[in-house]
């Protein structure tokens, strides 16, 4: 009686056990890591319009917004990484944020980013020493926008398909 | 009594077994990142003219002379010229923006030459920032302090033999963009 209690206690174990390795080198094989923020820089609000910051970077603007020299102006920036341990040959879905959902806010004031464009739209595969992720965005700005500094966060999502 | 423990424990194991798999499922598929946005809306720069440049009254003498009126107002003369009625002062626009940032000065459109019908006199713009009594000099570029800023404005007239007596009048105009 003894040995039968204990031989199906000992194998259904090795089968949790099993499980939980595999889950944990799945987990790992994509890592995602911010290395800069999005800057639209600094400008003037005037009759108002949008300022679009490229996945590369360049900055431009629509309507009457002036733009002022500003050094610190980029795109957001990601690290797409891949432990050693898995990741080879599987395409990366990056989902941005939706419209609507990231506001710049300075006090009582805010400003709409939308439209958020990555660089490259998608991630055929990872490789050897991870890829670097480029995204951009366009700011509304009201007429005569309040003066200040704005700030606010988003984020990004990536998936193995 | 010993076939009931048996089914405990394997009961307890398939629960855990469960767990396990919801945990892979879940923790797995997406890597979730996120990053600061942040932009800086300048206030606009405006400037205004607070007061006009005026080299009041002189007559015009038998040989060549200069009507200097200095950033701050001060009238002077060379050559044939004399100095009469007051009321010389030097122009003054004022700069208002954001902070201690620095603008561009273009004087595009201002007049070379003061005119009174079909004659005239060439102006040489004298400017400066702090309005102290400057006679020659020019500014193409400022910097606000907490966010304001006066540009000052003098000139030199030169007045030519018996110049024609008339009320002549130019354009001093002044564009301000931030850097």
């Amino acid at each position: 009686m003894q040995v039968r209690r204990t031989l199906p206690r000992l194998s259904a174990s090795a089968v949790v056990l099993a499980l939980c390795a595999a889950s944990q080198a799945h987990a790992q094989q994509i890592v995602l890591s911010n290395t800069r923020g999005l800057d639209f820089g600094r400008f003037v609000a005037n009759s108002g319009g949008t300022i679009v910051i490229s996945p590369t970077g360049v900055r431009s603007r629509t309507g009457g917004v002036v733009l002022l020299n500003s050094p610190t102006v980029g795109q957001a920036s990601f690290n797409v990484g891949k432990s050693s341990s898995g990741g080879n040959n599987k395409a990366v879905a990056i989902s941005l944020p939706t419209n609507g959902s990231t506001r710049l806010t300075s006090g009582a004031n805010s400003m709409a980013v939308s439209t958020f464009v990555s660089n490259p739209a998608s991630i055929q595969t990872v490789p050897n020493g991870g890829t670097t992720l480029g995204v951009g965005a366009t700011l509304t700005v009201a007429p005569n926008q309040a003066p200040g500094t704005y700030s606010g966060t988003f984020s990004l999502t990536v998936n193995f398909q | 009594m010993i076939k009931h423990v048996r089914f405990t424990k394997t009961h307890l194991t398939l629960a855990a077994l469960a767990l396990a798999m919801s945990a892979a499922a879940g923790s797995a598929i997406a890597a979730v990142a996120t990053a600061t946005s942040t932009s800086t809306v300048i206030t606009p720069i405006n400037i205004t003219k607070v007061a006009d440049l005026a080299f009041g009254s002189f007559a015009a003498g038998s040989s060549i002379g200069t009507v200097t009126v200095s950033t701050n107002g001060t009238r002077s003369k060379t050559g044939g010229v004399t100095l009469m009625g007051g009321g010389a002062t030097a122009a003054q626009f004022n700069v208002t923006g954001s902070g201690t940032l620095t603008y561009s000065i273009s004087w595009a459109g201002s007049s070379t030459t003061l005119t009174s019908g079909s004659d005239s006199m060439t102006f040489t713009r004298i400017a400066d920032l702090t309005g102290a009594g400057a006679t020659s000099g020019d500014v193409s570029s400022g910097t606000l302090t907490a966010g304001a800023q006066s540009i000052y404005v003098g000139g030199v007239l030169d007045v030519g033999i018996n110049q024609a007596a008339g009320s002549y009048t130019g354009t001093v105009s002044a564009t301000v963009e931030y850097n």
